[in-house]
């Protein structure tokens, strides 16, 4: 005992603690990353499941998921966008200030003083709108390969929400820089939401019941854009909407998991895997193809495996991991790109008395503007309300079991799209060039009860030839498919047209031009 | 995916590298900066390149300008580029930089640190404030100096006149001041680009005006007013171009800039003139000199306010009534809607009623031959319709009946004329100083053609000597009793009974005071009546009078004048007032009498007194008022002599004591019927207005009382008039019309029948004065109330030379012959229930 001991002396508190220090960076990195970079599936599995970060993800991940032209990486993207956002949202919360009087010059400082506040701010900007655009193509997408069905229906609800939740979050955004741009966009969408007073208005109750008005104070706080509305547009933008999505997206991307995966047709030839990455040893390991896997109770419906042997499987690190990574990046460059081509607006100071004419709304609510200039009950609550409880009923009333992660799985589908987008884009183009032309009700009588109009304007009549036209394709189709797939497909059009024709053709009192360089300056 | 990865992160990490570079090491401030740093080496001095700003809380501002112009207050480097180059001129020295900061005077975007983006000549960068350069940078000292305004190049002094002369603010409103026709202007200087902007035609203004919107516009819209849209009523006025730069530097002064109390180098308002606010205000419409407009384009002209016949008829009252509040939907009412103050209408009003010509003088006209007939002529033109064809009396007339020889024998020629050249201001007797100096003298030989043929001194005396008392005695109770007393014993008019005067009354004294009156006394001329008569009175005069008439001497007493003036205001004025203007006793100041009587005259009454009168001897042993040696006497007299020379004017002067409570009972009770409450007119003349008031003496007042006025509605209430009223009655009647209070002055009324009124108006006015037609709509309340009846008896009777408006009254060849009843009418009519 004493010989070993005096050959094993042992080391002196010094002399740990140097060789601790010696070994901290390396102690260091063993804690926070516990594997080194993974060298075998297991490992890798190890890896995933134990990352906070990446066990959202299964282990392993269908090679159809990989397949570019299914999901175009949209939802990605959108979540991409959203981690941008985030971080250079934080990033200019240090130095926005939200008070009607230095709101406007802090985010001048942003721009011209904060190091690399410019950036920053461009990068916010174009993320914004770009997650916008994101999160409406990814539903397109979910929309067309029919990937809202069971077991998916609620993820589908969950989405719809998610997409409220991204046009709040861009819209209570818009209104911070508090600029003539800022202002009177919010001024437009603040009137949107008091709209039902036109409908209370015409049955004379606003006295009684002002459910336009109550909702407008609810937002602005007051009756008109002010510093009201300012902040509380800055507790929205900055704290409040996106908790509820960081929570809603959790809830999305969980039930991915748990809807078993991305949606995909049930029956997967190689052919259809063409371009996606392989795992060779995993079509080795299992070569029967006829096995099926349940997770029962613990998964809805048929998990990954079910039906499908596991060779089409691939590890998701790093099939899965690099593939969201590269989105990633390339969103980041993307962004940053657009943000050296061109700087986020910042127009004069919010000015309530010089109304900007024409005060347009943010693009993405332009379509809906078009329709608040006919009918601001109509246009701003009763079709737009229609039409989101339409989508997120969708799942619920089309529930055929047919395949899905498909786009235009049969013929059927393509014609009826083809033949909706004809005809819907008639009826829009249509209509607008009638009501540019020859104008509507109020200009043949003067006099007319307001209801009438509420009632019957070329909102409504779109609107009425859609349903009209999708009752027709059920009919005559007998698939609710093939029903939904027309009204979501008149629906689109009818977006993309009068977003085009607000932005574009609409100029001040809105009137029509055909180009933004003929308006009148006076 | 992984060739995606590869690129995008080249992508991010060069753009980062390249953003961070441009930031931090090719910035155009680090450059100047080290320049400068460099170039103070040189003697020495440390430099540290540093970012750098002015913080300025109290603007609301930070003015990162400094970050380039590091140089701004190094007199050294005045010989560097800019932007190192020292601040011109000594401004810095009394604004500190650190206080004042760059774009409180210069504007630009001082939160920006690059060339363009300080300059912000450019929509794009979003900036209402962009640069501004001489001469337009004046325009920003306003900001601090609202009344001491600094004279740099005097574009902004030469502008600001151009404001006023033009009469901008007839239309615009600056600070609740001023014409709704235009926008507002009051923040013109800082309206947003967005909102005001050139035509599209003439985008290249703003390039020409650097890219600065506000002042592009504000150029344009002074200098090429009619590009604006059709709506626009904007005015041309023909400015050059430099001038409309300059107008352009004045407006674009105009804002409300937020500048703390402290930092404001002198608040307080500019006083201006009543030219300048009529230029102001009024010369948009009216007219520069109230020529009236000669700006076509302002569809209903202003009626030109130096019309001579307006200006005759108006006061400052009823003028700054119109101008207060018009009621008119083309005249504003500056009162309430225009944002004046009551002084400065007043103000306006003073220079307007300035605008009238100077009356000429008598001495004037007396050097002009006036005939006779043509004077008639003219009578009958312009005076006839109130005071009737050839001056006789009518029923119903505006005017007073001029052709009364009492009036006539209390009026010489050049009372005559006083009153037709002033006229008499709040009553409907115009200022005839528009008439011709020819004109004017043919009215006063006309008017003197009246007078009866002027009795001579020998057939005075002849009459006398066959004068019979009992007739006499009789004409004496008819026209002289009411002042001189039932028995000569004295009223408003000394005693005659008595021996001393009758002793020093010799035929030439009463000749000169009977015959030709005491002007500005109550003593008319009695020129009217037959020789024979006056022969009679002198009868009954000298009547009971145990004496002979001595008459006196021509001789001239010889004293001290300046003795005399001591001795006199302790003596005599007492009862003859200071300067002998008259108190209970005569106006011994008179001219006429002075003429009239000697020295030696003087001297006796003075000496020994009048008998059955106050006036007591005041030689030494009369037991007078005073005991006053010879001496003393002569000096009184010699004194007294004096006053002829420099005798008092007495017209407006109240030199009669009274009562003035007693003097309103009576008047009220039998003058106001006619007179008008307070004498403010009524059928009969307003004689309680300060027009009439201050151009005749308390005499001619009284007279006129006493004897009536024949051939008209006054009548006589002295001794055989209507009521006799005695002299101390008179007396106060006159000295409460001197002396009442001005608010008991009632506004005039006339007396006719609005439903004939309503007729002729609907026959005769309604064509032009309709309304919205081009004449003033005369049934507004707020024109009505401020209205005089007098100015509206004077319109429509004359009407208004140079104007639509005829005359209206008969003999006047104007549009329509009405009589002055039917004038009445129509007054009364307008007048209905408005006031």
């Amino acid at each position: 005992m004493s010989n070993s001991d005096e050959n094993n002396k042992k080391p002196s508190g010094i002399e740990i603690f140097l060789t601790n220090l010696k070994h901290l960076p390396q102690s260091f990195k063993d804690a926070a990353v516990r594997h080194g970079p993974p060298s075998s599936n297991r490992a890798a599995s190890q890896t995933v499941f134990s990352n906070l970060f990446l066990h959202i993800h299964s282990v392993r991940t269908h090679r159809y998921n990989f397949k570019k032209t299914f999901t175009v990486g949209l939802g990605i993207a959108s979540a991409a966008a959203f981690v941008i956002l985030v971080i250079t949202g934080v990033l200019l919360m240090i130095y926005y200030k939200p008070s009607l009087a230095q709101a406007y010059n802090s985010v001048k400082d942003i721009h011209f003083a904060v190091p690399g506040g410019r950036l920053i701010r461009n990068i916010h900007r174009w993320g914004a709108h770009l997650m916008v655009l994101g999160v409406f193509l990814h539903m397109v997408r979910v929309f067309m390969t029919g990937s809202y069905r069971h077991p998916r229906q609620f993820n589908w609800v969950v989405g719809m929400i998610l997409f409220a939740v991204t046009l709040g979050l861009s819209f209570t955004g818009y209104l911070l820089p508090w600029d003539q741009l800022a202002y009177w966009a919010t001024t437009i969408g603040a009137q949107i939401a008091g709209s039902p007073v036109e409908i209370t208005d015409a049955l004379g109750i606003t006295k009684y019941i002002d459910i336009g008005g109550t909702q407008m104070r609810l937002l602005l706080g007051s009756d008109v854009v002010g510093e009201e509305a300012l902040v509380r547009f800055y507790f929205l933008h900055c704290i409040f909407l996106p908790l509820v999505l960081i929570t809603f997206l959790g809830v999305h991307f969980w039930r991915i998991r748990k809807d078993g995966g991305m949606s995909r047709p049930s029956k997967i030839t190689d052919d259809m895997l063409v371009g996606t990455p392989i795992d060779v040893a995993a079509e080795m390991a299992f070569p029967t193809k006829n096995k099926t896997y349940g997770l029962m109770c613990l998964v809805k419906g048929d998990s990954n495996n079910v039906k499908n042997s596991p060779n089409q499987t691939v590890q998701s690190w790093p099939h899965l991991f690099n593939y969201e990574m590269a989105i990633f990046i390339l969103v980041l460059a993307i962004l940053i790109v657009l943000s050296y081509v061109s700087d986020a607006p910042l127009k004069e100071a919010a000015n309530p008395a010089v109304p900007e004419n024409p005060a347009k709304a943010p693009w993405y609510f332009l379509g809906l503007q078009e329709l608040v200039s006919y009918s601001a009950f109509m246009g701003g609550v009763a079709i737009p309300g229609l039409a989101v409880l339409g989508l997120m009923l969708i799942p619920f009333l089309d529930r055929t079991r047919n395949q899905s992660g498909i786009w235009f799985p049969d013929k059927d589908e393509k014609t009826v799209f083809k033949s909706t987008v004809i005809f819907s884009s008639i009826v829009i183009l249509a209509t607008l060039i009638f009501t540019v032309n020859f104008g509507w009700l109020r200009n043949w009588y003067p006099q007319i009860p307001q209801m009438f109009i509420v009632i019957l304007n070329p909102g409504t009549v779109i609107t009425s030839l859609f349903v009209w036209w999708s009752l027709r394709i059920l009919k005559k189709t007998g698939s609710t498919r093939l029903g939904a797939m027309s009204i979501f497909t008149c629906f689109l059009i009818g977006f993309i047209i009068l977003t085009y024709f607000a932005y574009q053709h609409r100029g001040p009192n809105w009137n029509f031009y055909w180009w933004p360089s003929l308006w009148p300056t006076h | 995916m992984k060739k995606i990865m590869f690129y995008s992160s080249i992508i991010v990490i060069v753009f980062l590298i390249y953003g961070a570079v441009k930031e931090y090491l090719t910035t155009d401030w680090r450059s100047y900066q080290n320049q400068y740093a460099e170039f103070v080496e040189k003697d020495g001095v440390d430099f540290d390149v540093d970012y750098r700003q002015l913080v300025l809380p109290w603007f609301d501002k930070i003015d990162r300008c400094v970050i380039c112009h590091v140089g701004i207050s190094d007199p050294k480097t005045k010989n560097l580029a800019n932007p190192l180059r020292v601040h011109p001129g000594s401004y810095l020295d009394s604004h500190d930089p650190n206080k004042f900061g760059c774009t409180i005077c210069h504007d630009g975007q001082g939160r920006a640190i690059t060339f363009e983006s300080a300059l912000a000549s450019s929509e794009e960068y979003y900036w209402e404030e962009p640069i501004l350069l001489s001469p337009y940078l004046e325009a920003n000292c306003a900001r601090c100096h609202r009344s001491d305004m600094p004279k740099l190049s005097g574009a902004y002094q030469r502008g600001k006149r151009l404001f006023i002369e033009n009469g901008c603010q007839g239309c615009h409103t600056i600070q609740g001041k001023g014409g709704a026709l235009g926008p507002e202007l009051t923040t013109i200087g800082q309206e947003s680009f967005s909102a005001k902007r050139p035509h599209s035609d003439n985008e290249h203004l703003i390039e020409e005006f650097n890219g600065n919107v506000n002042l592009a516009y504000i150029f344009e819209a002074v200098y090429q007013p009619k590009i604006q849209p059709d709506s626009s009523q904007m005015i041309d006025f023909g400015l050059s171009k430099e001038e409309a730069k300059d107008l352009t530097v004045y407006i674009k002064s105009l804002q409300e800039y937020a500048v703390p109390e402290g930092m404001i180098a002198a608040s307080g308002v500019i006083e201006e003139n009543g030219k300048d606010l009529y230029l102001r205000y009024c010369s948009a419409c009216h007219g520069k000199n109230g020529k009236g407009t000669n700006l076509a384009e302002i569809g209903k002209l202003g009626p030109a306010l130096g019309n001579p016949q307006f200006l005759a008829i108006v006061d400052n009252d009823f003028l700054s009534a119109i101008i207060e509040g018009s009621g008119s939907s083309v005249m504003p009412a500056w009162g309430s809607g225009g944002g004046l103050a009551k002084d400065d209408i007043s103000k306006i009003a003073d220079y307007v009623l300035s605008l009238k010509n100077e009356p000429k003088l008598y001495k004037e006209i007396k050097s002009v031959e006036g005939i006779a007939k043509y004077g008639r002529i003219t009578f009958n033109a312009n005076c006839a319709g109130c005071h009737g064809i050839d001056g006789e009396y009518e029923t119903d007339l505006i005017g007073p009946t001029l052709r009364s020889p009492q009036l006539l024998s209390l009026f010489d020629n050049e009372k005559y004329y006083e009153t037709i050249v002033h006229g008499r201001a709040g009553t409907a007797m115009p200022a005839w100083n528009f008439l011709s100096k020819q004109e004017l003298a043919d009215l006063i030989v006309y008017i003197d053609s009246w007078r009866a043929k002027k009795i001579t001194y020998t057939s005075f005396v002849n009459a006398v000597n066959k004068g019979s008392s009992l007739r006499g005695k009789r004409l004496f109770y008819e026209n002289c009793a009411a002042c001189h007393g039932d028995n000569k014993e004295g009223g408003i008019g000394p005693s005659l009974y008595s021996k001393e005067f009758l002793t020093l009354a010799d035929n030439k004294f009463m000749y000169n005071t009977i015959v030709k009156g005491r002007r500005n006394t109550a003593m008319p001329s009695f020129n009217h009546l037959d020789k024979n008569a006056l022969g009679d009175i002198m009868a009954y005069l000298r009547d009971g009078f145990k004496g002979t008439t001595i008459g006196t001497g021509k001789k001239k007493i010889i004293g001290s004048e300046f003795n005399g003036k001591h001795l006199f205001e302790r003596t005599c004025a007492q009862c003859h007032g200071k300067k002998g203007v008259g108190l209970n006793g005569p106006a011994i100041g008179n001219k006429d009498f002075l003429t009239n009587a000697s020295d030696e005259y003087i001297w006796n009454m003075a000496a020994y007194g009048r008998s059955g009168s106050q006036m007591k001897g005041n030689l030494h042993g009369q037991n007078g008022t005073s005991d006053l040696s010879k001496k003393e006497l002569n000096d009184i007299v010699s004194y007294i002599r004096t006053l002829e020379k420099k005798s008092p004017h007495l017209n407006g002067i109240s030199t009669i004591p009274g009562d003035v409570d007693n003097g309103r009972i009576y008047f009220n009770e039998m003058c106001s019927q006619c007179h008008g409450i307070g004498g403010g007119g009524g059928n009969g003349p307003g004689i309680g207005k300060k027009g009439f008031l201050q151009s005749v003496s308390d005499g001619f007042i009284a007279a006129m009382m006493m004897s009536g006025r024949d051939g008209t509605e006054m009548k006589k209430f002295g001794r055989g008039g209507i009521v006799e009223i005695d002299g101390n009655t008179a007396m106060n009647i006159v000295y409460f019309l001197r002396n009442k209070d001005k608010s008991e002055v009632g506004k005039k009324y006339v007396v006719g029948t609005p439903q004939n009124g309503k007729v002729l108006y609907e026959g005769q006015c309604i064509q032009c004065h309709q309304k919205g037609s081009f004449a003033p709509d005369l049934m507004r309340s707020a024109f009505v109330k401020a209205a005089p009846v007098g100015y509206l008896q004077a319109t429509m009777s004359l009407g208004r030379h140079q104007t639509a408006m005829q005359s209206m009254i008969r003999g006047n060849a104007g549009l329509t012959e009405l009589s002055s009843k039917e004038i009445n009418d129509i007054i009364s009519y307008i007048k209905m229930g408005k006031e």
